[in-house]
């Protein structure tokens, strides 16, 4: 059962499990922008930040800042292990609505496809990929929850948790780092184009 | 997954039925007064705080496996032979605690429903604390919180010293109730505060 990545632990099955989770919530959202973006707009108070001009979080802060943000969500769902995979699929659907709700948003207000590409996709494949894999991790839970009764360390070992959670590190430090030190600077070209 | 663990299971899911019905009808009746309006800003405060909602009593579950999973490992270390559905059986019917808690809240948002707020002071960063403040029932739950955990744990502790000696369920839930507040700890400090740096 547990001789290779691809036997009967079904790894694969469970990533591209919780990529299609993240997926629907990812068309939730950009539904819900869409169907907000439809109503009367009625009045709307002023869009007023309440920072400090000048004091916006920028390259090793921001760093930290998303990652510790991130790593966070990647905990959360490998919670999923213990909750039959319920936690899991909730944060993958709330990750996915609020992805896809900023898409939707910066659609209906007119930033073209491709420059929300450059702002997505960058850092967005890297972190995305890598709660996936925690996701798949967090499925295992529904497996575990039916056979409960013959938990043991076998059962244990299967989930891969050291592995998981090493990768993890590494590939949302890469996309922490990306998305501070990449994403703000396109974002910055950007600025005033729309 | 219910059938098949049996009567038992059946028996521990109802309460974490009961409590996940009264956290519903906290939520449409809590949201719902405060972001009442067809105002968009208001659409898109019910959806997140549904969403909210949803995750914390997904979280909820998961947080009372891991304490059900804790008090396992401690019983199985003290030479205990307890058989995993007994332990699912003990944390799922402790939930009649947290059910109780949360229907008594029903009851007084019923009675004392919140005050809605205007558009105008969703742009404000402190008039939603300001009115979940001034409401009754958000006051109340806030209170009484810590009420509720402690008979979650007192009624863990009393259903599984009826499966192994008193002394090493006390031992189990204190232990588990140390792991889930360093897990909880952990977690929020990883977190960090709610606005960025």
């Amino acid at each position: 059962m547990l001789d290779t990545t691809f036997g009967n632990d079904n790894w694969v099955g469970r990533f591209f499990g919780a990529v299609s989770v993240l997926v629907v919530g990812l068309a939730a959202g950009i539904a819900i922008a869409e169907w907000v973006n439809a109503m009367p707009a009625g009045s709307t108070p002023p869009v007023v930040s309440h920072r400090p001009p000048g004091t916006e979080p920028a390259g090793w802060e921001l760093f930290a800042f998303i990652l510790r943000r991130n790593l966070t969500v990647f905990l959360m769902l490998l919670l999923g292990v213990l909750s039959a995979g319920l936690v899991t699929i909730v944060v993958l659907l709330g990750n996915g609505l609020a992805v896809g709700q900023l898409i939707g948003f910066a659609r209906t207000s007119g930033m073209s496809h491709a420059d929300v590409a450059y702002l997505l996709l960058p850092h967005g494949v890297l972190e995305l990929g890598a709660l996936c894999i925690a996701g798949a991790a967090g499925l295992r839970g529904i497996g575990l929850a039916f056979g409960i009764s013959a938990f043991d360390r076998r059962a244990l070992e299967s989930l891969r948790l050291g592995t998981v959670l090493v990768f993890g590190l590494g590939a949302l430090s890469a996309a922490a780092g990306v998305e501070a030190f990449v994403t703000v600077e396109i974002a910055e070209s950007l600025r005033g184009k729309w | 997954m219910v059938k098949w663990l049996g009567r038992p299971a059946r028996l521990a899911s109802l309460p974490v039925l009961v409590w996940f019905a009264g956290l519903a009808a906290f939520a449409l009746i809590g949201i719902d007064g405060l972001f009442a309006g067809p105002n968009p800003v208001f659409v898109i405060a019910r959806v997140t705080a549904y969403v909210t909602v949803v995750m914390v009593a997904a979280v909820t579950t998961a947080f009372a496996a891991a304490f059900g999973v804790a008090c396992a490992a401690m019983l199985n270390w003290l030479g205990e032979s307890l058989d995993p559905r007994q332990i699912v059986n003990a944390m799922g019917r402790s939930f009649w605690c947290l059910a109780a808690y949360v229907w008594l809240g029903v009851a007084s948002l019923i009675l004392d429903p919140p005050v809605a707020l205007t558009v105008f002071e969703m742009s404000e960063p402190d008039a939603l604390e300001a009115r979940m403040r001034e409401t009754k029932a958000f006051a109340w739950m806030g209170q009484f919180r810590y009420l509720a955990l402690v008979g979650f744990l007192a009624t863990a502790g009393w259903l599984l010293a009826r499966r192994t000696t008193p002394l090493n369920a006390l031992l189990a839930v204190l232990f588990a109730s140390a792991a889930l507040a360093a897990l909880l700890t952990g977690l929020g400090l990883l977190a960090g505060p709610s606005v960025g740096p």
